[in-house]
């Protein structure tokens, strides 16, 4: 079978992870939202590398022997038209069976979306609306202009927004319990001044 | 001094009602009531806060000003004799205008809205927001000047609110609820120096 090109694939719907699976790579990275194919937005930036490898080490260093935490790109199959790519995710050790040779296949325990201008209203509606539905049980946004993490918990079918943290602030998890860092701890990892960065 | 111990007494008075907020000595700072609790509100508002907030107020008098009457802080909105706030903006329909009494607004107004400022940002996320959805704010936007977003709560189903759009760049802020809401939200942006 010829593999497709993301021209040919966003004119058909819905798109399935096998038609994803077996697309033309073209160097860009795609989602799949409720069986539509989106691009996602072009390179991240720096801070939001930077947030996201802190966190993934700090993570690591607290939750490690609870948790797997990888790193996007990483596809979370939710459904055959729900395919998500994550910033970070965590997976408790005792649900390792989503773990699968094409990614995650289920919800993970706790997801994170680091924000940037292009994704803002992905990961603020669609996206936590999506976590939700499919019952990931913790969702953290990272707002990387002001600092702060968002932090939505599972309640049936919602999220509710349980607490925002900045600064020295503590964050604590019922999900993961074993989390324990501040904003200000990957702030002032930084390696440059944060207006160099805005 | 005297007055000072007096106001720091107030404090811990638990639950402390609009009448004892009411009759405090004026320390020239801005309180809440929230729950019961008095709150201390940030120092001064930055000029940017301030800039977005009349852009804000500007955008509604242009197209609203007809059937709402709209308000900026400070102003009492006493929601219950424990819940005593001053949001940011508010509009208040003028078939509704009996709630603007001589001590403020007695009652939800049709929107309330906020204007994050660093310290203000878990505030008027967490318990402002929980404020608003429980005493039946029916819209609640939040302005984040980081983002250069606005974010429009409904109150939905178990009349909790849910977060129905997020406005960026050029998109038109429009409401449902409010029909004669229309503006550019990169407008309340423009005026920002930095």
């Amino acid at each position: 079978m010829k593999k497709k090109t993301y021209e040919e694939l966003v004119k058909e719907s819905p798109v399935t992870y096998e038609m994803y699976a077996n697309m033309v790579d073209d160097g860009n990275r795609y989602e799949i939202s409720d069986g539509v194919l989106e691009l996602m937005s072009p390179s991240p930036l720096f801070i939001h590398q930077f947030i996201s490898h802190k966190m993934q080490v700090i993570l690591d260093g607290s939750c490690q022997n609870e948790f797997i935490i990888l790193a996007a790109p990483l596809d979370v199959i939710l459904s055959d038209t729900e395919v998500r790519q994550p910033d970070l995710v965590m997976i408790h050790l005792s649900r390792t069976h989503i773990i699968g040779k094409r990614g995650i296949n289920g919800a993970p325990d706790l997801v994170v979306e680091i924000t940037s201008k292009h994704s803002l209203k992905r990961d603020k509606l669609t996206k936590r609306n999506v976590y939700a539905k499919y019952g990931v049980r913790e969702y953290w946004i990272v707002d990387p202009s002001s600092f702060t993490l968002e932090q939505y918990e599972l309640c049936e079918d919602h999220y509710e927004l349980v607490d925002v943290y900045s600064g020295e602030e503590p964050i604590r998890s019922r999900t993961a319990p074993c989390v324990s860092f501040s904003m200000d701890e990957l702030v002032s990892s930084l390696p440059v001044p944060p207006d160099q960065l805005k | 001094m005297e007055k000072k111990k007096k106001a720091a007494d107030k404090v811990k008075e638990q639950p402390v009602t609009y009448e004892i907020y009411a009759e405090m000595p004026d320390d020239g700072n801005r309180y809440e009531v929230i729950d019961g609790v008095l709150e201390l509100m940030s120092p001064s508002p930055t000029a940017s806060h301030q800039s977005i907030l009349l852009e804000l107020i500007d955008a509604l008098r242009q197209s609203c000003k007809s059937d709402y009457l709209i308000y900026f802080a400070p102003l009492d909105v006493i929601l219950s004799d424990t819940n005593v706030v001053q949001p940011d903006a508010i509009m208040i329909h003028r078939s509704r205008k009996h709630i603007v009494t001589s001590r403020g607004i007695e009652g939800p107004p049709d929107l309330a809205v906020e204007v994050l400022s660093p310290s203000s940002r878990k505030r008027d996320r967490l318990k402002k927001r929980a404020v608003y959805e429980k005493h039946g704010v029916p819209e609640y936007w939040i302005v984040d000047p980081e983002t250069e977003t606005l974010e429009q709560f409904h109150l939905g189903e178990r009349d909790k609110y849910v977060l129905t759009q997020l406005y960026e760049g050029d998109e038109l802020v429009a409401s449902d609820k409010l029909p004669c809401v229309s503006f550019a939200v990169s407008r309340l942006f423009a005026d920002v120096l930095q």
